[in-house]
């Protein structure tokens, strides 16, 4: 019986519902409804006056989140789509992001936001808001890329005091399928995974862009190249040390990120290796991103907007040959 | 208490020094000042003394390593008294404390996690792609765990023909490229520049990958191979910095009867050709100093006190002690200092007032029954003379219209071709065989 990245989000918080009272969800038609993406459905009915929907108000939201973890509540608030979380950028960096510098009193909570692009999803529904959150000290930003990691990052991100923003990617949701969910996560939250072992080059990735990264090196295995490819799980804290060490063995590393290049993961990857894992390279540390434009619409010009796999393949022949 | 044996800085542009000896051993009993190590420059052989009474505690040298100024070579076992009296609290305090942070370093490299450690020659065989065996490294600086394989070798084959994506940044101007990995590498392996020339690089516009340099780090180790002794690593290095320049040789033939009579004469000891050939050089530049001239950036270096350098030959290399001043004292006067210089190059005793700052050399290849020769002057000189075999060979004279018979040798002189012509050279190699052939002017 598979269960999808999805089903993993939606079990992580009917564990967490279920385990922990101080626990409650709260965000637009996801209560009955189920959320537009159906990640609480059937919760609102199990856990009666704990899965709330919210006025269409991120900034609401995430100011009575903030008011309830003070409180000792460890709330999850669902954003509908990650996009309209900047209309919260307040309430997220400034105040549950200094809330425990500021004051001494932790903030746990929790942030869901579905990034990332669908077919068709435009420019206000398809958005990477990771390197945006990163940015703020305070908030931890966890990019999920696997079902296994979507569940137990989700229960890590609900037991930890401080405020977690969680991209879940949507394009993930009903693609990606798992066996079954593990008891127990086999990495420590605050360790990057070493998704497929090499010696020739290093991707390192996050999100979905790991799919197309592990599509790509299954691809230049086929004459003979092994490329190692980092899942990044956590973008911040970094796990600079996993990166590093990767470099080490293969000195040449290309950052792949699905969101925009402008001081983006991956600008931050490589300003790291340039500075630590200088003298690893043997070439250019380089990076590949979206196009730095709006999410186009149309289907077409989306898919030739983000990274995929053909593109990652040719950047890494390039860095090969170089 | 333990006092630190350190690494003394003997000379001024001494770096490290190589152990040649170990004249004591853990346990003995030793004096201040006696000495107990044996070490060896590329200049010469130096003794490490011990910094007060005790016995020695530990040596943490092997024969035959290299250590740096500064290193813990060992420890002394000092009474409180004796350390006390020495003034030596502060090297003991010291001293714990380099004990302490090798002690640790150790430790971490023992611990680091085989992970960490990059593909590298040492790795072997296995790990090299292609490459069958492995001989055990030569080069390597430590010792590196080697890397699990993973699953499927690499075939070397080339990349199949694509649609042109990004333009190739290699271009044949990026041969000389050496990344920050091939760069660190290299230092790692001691390797310089010069010794890349052999390998064929097969990264974009022909530069040399890190990959090039491990595979040709692997092919040497075909070989046997040997540490160069410091000696040969000092004349290599300045030979490689000297041939940086553009140099040029020319030779005449020099009659040395005049020479060979002049010398008969003198009482022991007596001068040697090459000494003659050193005084005759000190004056035919003091009269043109512009010919020892230096080249830097856009300014000539003009020498003022005609300093000369004498080759000579020393076991597994070569050392080019300095007489002083050779155009202000007559060659009589030259002969006790020259011998002096000479013995101490010999027995490795030079010190760095004995060898540095000279403006030329001059070097007797003679000797070795050569003829003539192409020798390179060192790389802060201009130019070196070289005084080749003495051969009898006929002279035609037009007085008496028949063949004479003379010692002659060819005389070469080897100069950077930047800061002085062929004309110049000529008229001062003429200065030269006049002095040479009137020897009661030197």
């Amino acid at each position: 019986m598979a269960v999808t990245y999805l089903e993993a989000i939606r079990s992580a918080q009917a564990k967490a519902l279920a385990e922990d009272e101080r626990v409650f969800i709260y965000g637009q038609d996801i209560g009955v409804f189920g959320g537009a993406f159906k990640a609480t459905k059937g919760l609102a009915v199990a856990h009666p006056g704990r899965v709330l929907d919210s006025p269409i108000s991120e900034d609401a939201a995430i100011g009575l989140a903030i008011g309830a973890s003070i409180e000792g509540m460890r709330p999850i608030i669902e954003m509908q789509f990650a996009d309209f979380s900047s209309v919260a950028f307040s309430q997220i960096v400034n105040q549950a992001g200094t809330q425990f510098y500021r004051t001494g009193v932790r903030c746990p909570i929790v942030v869901r936001l579905p990034s990332g692009g669908t077919p068709g999803g435009g420019p206000f529904h398809s958005q990477n808001m990771e390197a945006i959150y990163a940015h703020y000290p305070g908030l931890v930003v966890m990019t999920p890329a696997t079902v296994e990691d979507a569940y137990h990052l989700l229960l890590e991100a609900i037991a930890l005091d401080d405020p977690v923003i969680f991209c879940e990617h949507k394009h993930l949701y009903n693609h990606l399928k798992a066996e079954r969910l593990p008891e127990k996560s086999d990495l420590p939250p605050n360790k990057a995974r070493i998704a497929r072992a090499g010696r020739d080059a290093t991707v390192v990735t996050h999100g979905a862009m790991l799919h197309e990264a592990l599509t790509a090196a299954g691809d230049l295995a086929r004459e003979g190249w092994q490329i190692e490819v980092i899942d990044l799980r956590v973008v911040k804290p970094l796990d600079s040390e996993t990166v590093l060490e990767s470099v080490a063995r293969t000195g040449r590393v290309l950052a792949v990120g699905e969101n925009t290049p402008w001081g983006g993961v991956t600008s931050e990857v490589i300003a790291r290796i340039a500075d630590a894992g200088f003298q690893s390279l043997d070439a250019p540390p380089r990076r590949l991103n979206c196009k730095d434009t709006p999410v186009p619409y149309h289907p077409n010009l989306w898919a030739a907007h983000r990274p995929n796999a053909a593109e990652i393949t040719r950047e890494l022949r390039d860095l090969l040959k170089f | 208490m333990l006092v630190p044996i350190l690494m003394p800085q003997l000379g001024e542009s001494m770096a490290e020094a190589t152990v040649v000896n170990l004249l004591v051993a853990p346990g003995d009993t030793v004096k201040a000042d006696q000495d107990i190590l044996e070490v060896e420059t590329n200049k010469a052989v130096f003794q490490v003394g011990s910094s007060c009474d005790g016995s020695i505690a530990q040596f943490l040298v092997e024969k035959g390593g290299t250590y740096g100024v500064g290193a813990l070579l060992g420890y002394i076992e000092a009474t409180e008294a004796e350390v006390e009296k020495r003034g030596l609290g502060s090297a003991v305090a010291a001293g714990g404390a380099v004990a302490t942070s090798a002690t640790v370093s150790v430790e971490a490299a023992q611990t680091a996690s085989p992970a960490s450690v990059p593909l590298r020659a040492e790795d072997g065989g296995a790990a090299m792609h292609g490459s069958p065996d492995w001989n055990p490294p030569v080069w390597a600086s430590g010792s590196y765990s080697t890397q699990p394989e993973p699953a499927g070798a690499r075939v070397d084959k080339p990349l199949p023909k694509q649609a042109p994506v990004l333009p190739q940044r290699g271009t044949p101007a990026a041969s000389g490229f050496l990344s920050p990995r091939v760069r660190s590498r290299m230092a790692e392996a001691g390797l310089k520049e010069a010794d890349l020339g052999a390998i064929t690089g097969t990264g974009a516009g022909g530069r040399i990958t890190a990959d090039d340099l491990e595979k040709f780090l692997f092919q040497l180790a075909a070989n046997d191979v040997q540490t160069a002794m410091p000696m040969r690593l000092s004349v290599s290095d300045a030979m490689r910095r000297s041939w940086s320049r553009p140099l040029a040789t020319v030779g005449r033939l020099v009659k040395l009867d005049p020479l060979l009579a002049h010398r008969a004469a003198q009482s022991e000891p007596k001068p040697g050709p090459a000494l003659y050939a050193v005084r005759a050089l000190g004056l035919a530049l003091r009269e043109d100093r512009l010919s020892a001239a230096k080249l830097v950036g856009n300014k000539l270096v003009i020498p003022k006190s005609m300093d000369i350098g004498c080759a000579v030959e020393v076991d597994d290399g070569i050392m080019v002690p300095v007489l002083r001043a050779v155009d202000t004292q007559p060659l009589a006067e030259l002969v006790g200092p020259y011998r002096k210089l000479v013995e101490a190059a010999r027995k490795r005793a030079l010190t760095p007032e004995m060898f540095a700052g000279s403006i030329a050399s001059v070097t007797n290849y003679g000797p070795f029954d050569l003829e003539w020769a192409t020798p390179i002057p060192l790389p802060d000189e201009t130019l070196i003379l070289g005084l080749g075999a003495t051969r009898k060979m006929p002279e035609w004279d037009d007085e008496i219209e028949d063949w004479m018979p003379f010692h002659k040798a060819t005389l070469t002189l080897t100069f950077d071709h930047r800061i002085m012509d062929g004309g110049r050279a000529g008229r001062l190699m003429k200065r030269i065989v006049e002095l040479m052939e009137h020897p009661e002017q030197l």
